[in-house]
């Protein structure tokens, strides 16, 4: 589907307003939701870990939100969807777009390892349905059969690799096929079958959490699923007075609705330039939040409370994501009956979550080589899709390359992205430019003082983030003071990519200029 | 599982359902407009 922008450019659009929401939904709607959220709050205060997440939500993430959906609306109509092009628009200055090649680099090495990642949840898809971890029962062993997936260290050779390897393939090649066919064909059926699975899978999931009661009635009563909600959500209100709890809510605000990727002002730019998006905007971020606060808290946490009790809970939450997602719940499944069918629920629910992100993911990259270098949606795809096969060759054979991508990129770099474009848009655009931007078309009536949050309060919280994240850990991820010594070689390498991605994207920016040039010229 | 810890998931999640049913009113009622 096509349609004219603001300079009669044509350009492909969204075929539907629901596709449109879910594909926005698909896009935050992460790995995260399910697995980071439950653990987040389980250890940075249970209950009241939501007051400061509810305020960051709407102080942060949603006036951000709706800037990058505004900003990407804007660029769309004029024939462009990243941030290099959308950033010198909005600021007459040459570094704008060098700033806005962050948009591309950002979305894109987050993409070269979430790829990765996704591939596992559908290898574990396929091993609960097998049933080739029953028997596992023990939360080291279930730890030692993940390593051995993943194939435990390059010089064990490549053998070990190939199941994970195999699964790898079969997801590239899915997430492919999907942008082959380009936004309405592609991502917006994709976006349109997998998300409705996504929620009732979630669904039939928390259903059989709350209908487990109390596994071992005699020998642990306590241990039960709402005393597992308990532990999630009762507060620990003087938890409030550390400023890492509230931190930690800012960041997980940012990562749940996927701000500073890159990725909003991508899809938005299929937009038309009437569109709405004040109502979209809220009705994805809504979705998002409803596979969050209320599916992400119902499912992991209070199940393995109940499993394993308050003590190894509280280690499972500081374990982390991955600790929630391949070591506890596999143990779990093997517990319940038809646990090989939930496993497989489970599983598959974190892959369509992953597989809507990473197309979002993915589009930047492919809307730049479109849009600034002319490239048809198939070449650009295959170009985008290439490069990312290659990239993940060092995460898949490398050590400690996930940990440190996500630093740079999916925790410093959407920080300083994020207060870039509140910068830029709201300061340099100018606040009324921006805020008559935002109310374009808009189906609902956004209040005024979201205008002074905009222009005041949401770039002061981002600075502040930005700040506590660069002094926290910056130096000490930049001199590699934590790092176990086999891993720096790969860290290096890791940085390498990095650097190298980032000048291809300046170089291929530099070309787009002297091609724009030319076209004036004839 | 305490009272606060009631207090706090029954406003955290009724406000989450309240705005999703706000947003999907909303919309079906200006798509339905808009097909008149």
């Amino acid at each position: 589907m096509e349609g004219r922008g603001a300079n009669g450019i044509s350009r492909e659009l969204w075929a539907t307003r629901i596709g449109l929401v879910l594909a926005m939904a698909g896009n935050a709607v992460g790995l995260g939701n399910f697995l980071r959220f439950p653990a987040q709050a389980a250890r940075f205060g249970g209950g009241a870990f939501i007051i400061p997440y509810l305020c960051a939500l709407l102080l942060l993430a949603m006036p951000l939100m709706w800037v990058e959906w505004a900003m990407g609306r804007f660029g769309g109509a004029r024939g462009h969807g990243t941030t290099p092009a959308i950033f010198s628009m909005s600021w007459k200055h040459p570094i704008a777009k060098y700033i806005g090649v962050l948009g591309v680099f950002l979305p894109t090495t987050i993409g070269i390892y979430y790829v990765y990642v996704e591939s596992w949840t559908l290898a574990y898809a396929f091993f609960s349905i097998k049933g080739s971890y029953f028997g596992i029962l023990e939360h080291g062993k279930m730890a030692e059969f993940f390593g051995s997936f993943l194939g435990n260290g390059f010089k064990e050779g490549i053998g070990l690799y190939k199941t994970a390897y195999i699964f790898f393939i079969i997801t590239i090649t899915i997430n492919v096929m999907i942008m082959y066919r380009g936004i309405a064909r592609g991502i917006e059926i994709l976006a349109k079958v997998a998300m409705p699975l996504l929620f009732l899978f979630a669904v039939v999931l928390v259903v059989r959490v709350f209908t487990i009661g109390t596994p071992d009635p005699v020998g642990q009563p306590t241990w039960n699923v709402i005393n597992g909600l308990g532990f999630l959500w009762n507060p620990d209100l003087s938890r409030l007075k550390e400023s890492k709890v509230w931190l930690a809510a800012a960041g997980q605000v940012f990562f749940t609705l996927s701000i500073g990727f890159g990725a909003i002002q991508c899809y938005a730019s299929y937009l038309r330039e009437k569109d709405d998006i004040a109502l979209t905007g809220l009705s994805t971020a809504a979705t998002n939040e409803f596979a969050e606060i209320i599916l992400g808290s119902c499912i992991a946490i209070p199940i393995a409370f109940a499993f394993f009790g308050p003590e190894m809970t509280t280690k499972i939450a500081e374990g982390g994501s991955f600790d929630i997602g391949f070591y506890a719940m596999p143990i779990i499944f093997q517990k319940i009956p038809l646990g090989q069918i939930f496993g497989g629920l489970w599983f598959g629910l974190l892959f369509f979550a992953g597989i809507t992100s990473s197309v979002a993911l993915a589009q930047p990259g492919i809307t730049f080589l479109q849009d600034e270098l002319k490239l048809s949606r198939e070449r650009a795809v295959l170009f985008f899709w290439g490069f990312i096969f290659i990239s993940v060759q060092l995460v898949i054979f490398g050590n400690g390359v996930i940990g440190e991508m996500d630093y740079w990129a999916g925790t410093f770099g959407i920080a300083f992205f994020g207060l870039a474009e509140i910068i830029i848009f709201m300061w340099i655009f100018g606040s009324k430019n921006a805020w008559d931007e935002i109310n374009r078309g808009a189906q609902i009536k956004i209040p005024r003082f979201y205008r002074y949050v905009m222009t005041y309060v949401t770039p002061l919280a981002a600075f502040a983030l930005l700040a506590t994240w660069t002094l926290q850990e910056f130096w000490k991820k930049l001199t590699l003071k934590d790092a176990k010594p086999e891993q720096i070689k790969w860290l290096w390498a890791t940085r390498g990519l990095m650097l190298v991605t980032f000048l291809i994207l300046v170089w291929l920016v530099t070309i787009s200029e002297r091609l724009k040039k030319k076209e004036s010229r004839q | 599982m305490t009272t606060a810890g009631w207090t706090l998931l029954i406003i955290s999640w009724g406000a989450v359902v309240t705005l999703n049913v706000f947003c999907i009113r909303k919309m079906i009622k200006l798509d339905t407009q808009k097909k008149d």
